[in-house]
């Protein structure tokens, strides 16, 4: 589904429904649709109704732009208008943009001057749909300029039937009538088809959608905004994030490898504030694979080639939202002491995520100063000192890792 | 909630925003749900909810945890003018989604726009809404689900009686008001005793003795006058001023021997009581034992400015009612 633009109104009756709604097809057969369009589309209110099609071709680029009341025969796109339909009218924001599953829409709603509607006023919005969030908000400017203008046609258009109208309006009682008897103009819905398909012309001629996808793509889930470790822990899953994080802390290289490169890229930043800033340099979108003492925690897009994992590498898959941890190093019984602390933290669910980033800060502080403090301490009078800071067997590796990139980068 | 047409935005437009009745001919179809708080207007803190009444909320692409999760009270609104049917499934529905989702929330059913109704369709239809409604629930198997019905109409005071009810089961402190107006009366020989929220007019209690319509009605129309008068006579050089202030009150004398006695409890509240002309030749005593009430009044709520400690209202609540002189 490319661009829909839809004209959508709250009726006294029915509440909020499409009235109008014009998307582009490719190729010449358009005709077997027009009749199924239409044989469907049968409603009694006369506010909502609206039983015309129109078709627009355009030679070149044998674009068809087709206008009808709902795209019945197309069941998916019916329900997602109607969806967005009532968003647009009872949306508290005005204009308003947003994004559901995999579709996206910027709805403007507005009022008409209408003497016969209870209130004298009747809502109507105008949205615009489509898969591409960038490129809806890219094309904002130009869609809100040009859907003010066509408002203010219709509203100014109402607003002379409404003066005419207006001696008379106590007489009556409120009932439903059509766009075209509310602005007294027969050709109102052709009109809007003229405009709504000239804006998908204009801005399919200067943006086109593309959207590559795998047959196979199902919606990934949304993930780890940056900074918060325990959305990165559900997406990779506790045992998986037990074993990277260890990892990381121990200096292995870390390569995040995956089709969604938001999720790459705010798990690298993820992972990157467990330890300290020296002992990681991070990469992300790399353009091909870097060795470890350049970059130790790398984040790469499907289209490079890394190396499969091995005793220094650490390897995650995020393929089609799901991930998949690939390592050969071995299950080990201890933990070092800080990161037991760490996913104990990050268990502990009465830390919320702003104390749980503090207790990690200071955490790593306190490491990072064990970590200077045992390296300048010759290893034969050690054992006290170690003895005395807490500092057991299974945290050497951290500690000898740590304390040599502290030391690298203070040196050069 | 209720149908489309029903009442709803005319009830709160009438009852919080003091539109006058006539003018809700004219209220617009409400086309999203329209939140009012009413915490900083009065004493009474709360947000009211209109709904439109086309759009179907209890379709799953709405979130019932949002809509019902913080729900008090659900107050749904029939037109009693109208044919009542599909009105009746609708409440059905609603109640007991709601009932899933919260079963704290209390259900009242306001049968409304009876001013077109004789006394004994009044009568009728209530009779015959309670019934079916009643008969849904025990069919469904949700007897536990209580409603309340109350007749409205906002071309009278039955809309503001009804909300007084729906909004005195939301205040904790309830039986410690009434135990107060209670004391109050019986030592001031008082006939009849309201507590107001000026601002809405409802009353958030009274004491224990039945309430006759026409003295709530007079007890109303009095906080009318009182704030007319003050509006145009009070306090001219500063126009933003509350009308109602800590030096109100007023005393009115009927000429069927009865009076009219308002005295302002706090920048919110006001007392307001009906007594017999003869009785009140002892004001000074009646002045007294008010100072004494307006006291533990304001010891009952000393705290409900932090809501989190309202359960050690009750007790409080409890031991001024006691230590009452009179
Ligand atoms: N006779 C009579 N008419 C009433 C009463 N209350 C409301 N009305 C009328 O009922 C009509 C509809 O009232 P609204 O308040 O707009 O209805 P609503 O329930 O908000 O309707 P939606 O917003 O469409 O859901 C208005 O014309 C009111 O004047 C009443 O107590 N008696
Ligand atoms: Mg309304």
């Amino acid at each position: 589904m490319s661009a829909v633009i839809a004209l959508c109104h709250f009726c006294d009756q029915h509440g909020p429904s499409v009235l109008i709604n014009t998307r582009v097809q490719y190729g010449t057969d358009s005709s077997k649709e027009t009749s199924s369009a239409l044989t469907t589309s049968t409603t009694t209110c006369c506010a909502c109704e609206m039983s015309s099609k129109f078709v627009s071709v355009d030679e070149k680029t044998q674009a068809n732009y087709i206008s009808c009341r709902m795209p019945y025969h197309l069941p998916r796109l019916s329900s997602w208008l109607q969806h967005v339909c009532v968003r647009s009218l009872s949306c508290e924001v005005n204009p308003c943009l947003f994004s559901e599953r995999e579709n996206c829409c910027l709805s403007l709603s507005f009022s008409v001057r209408d003497a016969m509607a209870r209130g004298f006023y009747r809502w109507f919005s105008i949205v615009i749909t489509m898969r591409d969030l960038a490129l809806l908000s890219g094309l904002w400017q130009f869609l809100h300029r040009f859907v003010n203008t066509v408002i203010k046609i219709i509203q100014e258009r109402a607003l002379q039937v409404y003066n005419l109208e207006k001696p008379f309006r106590f007489n009556n009682p409120p009932q439903s009538r059509s766009l075209s008897s509310l602005t007294r103009y027969n050709y109102i819905f052709a009109q809007i088809h003229t405009w709504f398909s000239w804006l998908l012309r204009a801005q399919t001629r200067y943006y086109t959608e593309c959207i590559p996808r795998s047959p196979y793509y199902h919606a990934q889930p949304d993930i780890a905004l940056d900074g918060d470790i325990r959305s990165l822990q559900s997406f990779l899953g506790p045992d998986s994030f037990k074993r990277l994080v260890l990892g990381l802390l121990e200096g292995k290289q870390i390569i995040l490898r995956g089709d969604n490169l938001n999720a790459v890229e705010s798990a690298v930043k993820t992972l990157k504030t467990l330890v300290p800033e020296k002992c990681c340099k991070d990469t992300i979108n790399a353009e091909e694979y870097l060795v470890p003492e350049i970059s130790n925690l790398l984040g790469v897009g499907t289209q490079v080639a890394v190396p499969q994992p091995t005793v220094g590498i650490i390897r995650v898959d995020i393929l089609q939202g799901n991930c998949h941890l690939r390592t050969l190093e071995q299950e080990s019984s201890r933990y070092p002491t800080y990161a037991n602390e760490l996913l104990k933290a990050v268990e502990n669910r009465t830390l919320n995520n702003k104390v749980l980033n503090y207790h990690i800060a200071a955490l790593k502080k306190e490491w990072t100063n064990i970590s200077k403090l045992v390296d300048r301490v010759p290893v034969e009078n050690s054992s006290a000192l170690l003895l005395a800071l807490g500092v057991q067997d299974q945290d050497r590796q951290l500690i000898k890792f740590w304390s040599r990139s502290l030391k690298s980068v203070c040196t050069s | 909630m209720g149908l489309r047409r029903s009442g709803k935005s005319s009830i709160q437009k009438v009852v919080f925003q003091k539109m006058s009745p006539n003018e809700t001919l004219f209220l617009e179809s409400t086309n999203k749900i329209v939140k009012e708080d009413i915490s900083n207007s009065s004493f009474v803190q709360f947000q009211i909810w209109d709904f439109p009444g086309q759009i179907d909320f209890l379709d799953p692409s709405f979130d019932s945890d949002m809509i019902f999760g913080g729900c008090g009270a659900l107050v749904f609104v029939i037109d009693a003018q109208d044919d009542y049917m599909d009105a009746l499934n609708k409440l059905h529905l609603t109640v007991t989604k709601a009932y899933k989702v919260n079963q704290n929330v209390k259900f009242e059913v306001f049968i409304h726009k009876v001013d077109g109704l004789t006394e004994d369709s009044k009568m009728e239809t209530q009779r015959d809404i309670h019934q079916r409604a009643n008969d849904d629930l025990t069919d469904s198997g949700c007897e536990q689900i209580h409603l309340s019905f109350h007749l409205t109409s906002i071309y009278d005071h039955s809309i503001f009686e009804a909300f007084s009810k729906v909004v005195q089961k939301l205040i904790p402190q309830l039986p410690a008001l009434e135990n107060l107006l209670n004391i109050m009366i019986s030592n001031s020989a008082i006939e009849k005793a309201f507590l107001f929220d000026v601002v809405s007019k409802i009353y958030i209690a009274t004491d224990s003795s039945p309430v006759d319509m026409q003295s709530y009605e007079l007890c109303c129309d009095m906080i009318d006058v009182v704030i007319d008068v003050s509006g145009i006579y009070g306090l001219q050089e500063e126009p933003e001023a509350p009308a109602f202030d800590n030096q109100s009150s007023s005393l009115i004398k009927l000429n069927n021997g009865t009076i009219l006695y308002l005295r302002e409890v706090n920048r919110f509240l006001a007392f307001v009581c009906i007594l017999r002309e003869d009785n009140f030749d002892r004001q000074g005593v009646i002045d007294y034992n008010f100072l004494c009430f307006r006291e533990a009044i304001q010891q009952v709520f000393v705290n409900s400015i932090q809501p989190n400690e309202m359960a050690c209202n009750g007790e409080t609540s409890a031991a001024s009612s006691k230590t009452e002189p009179t």
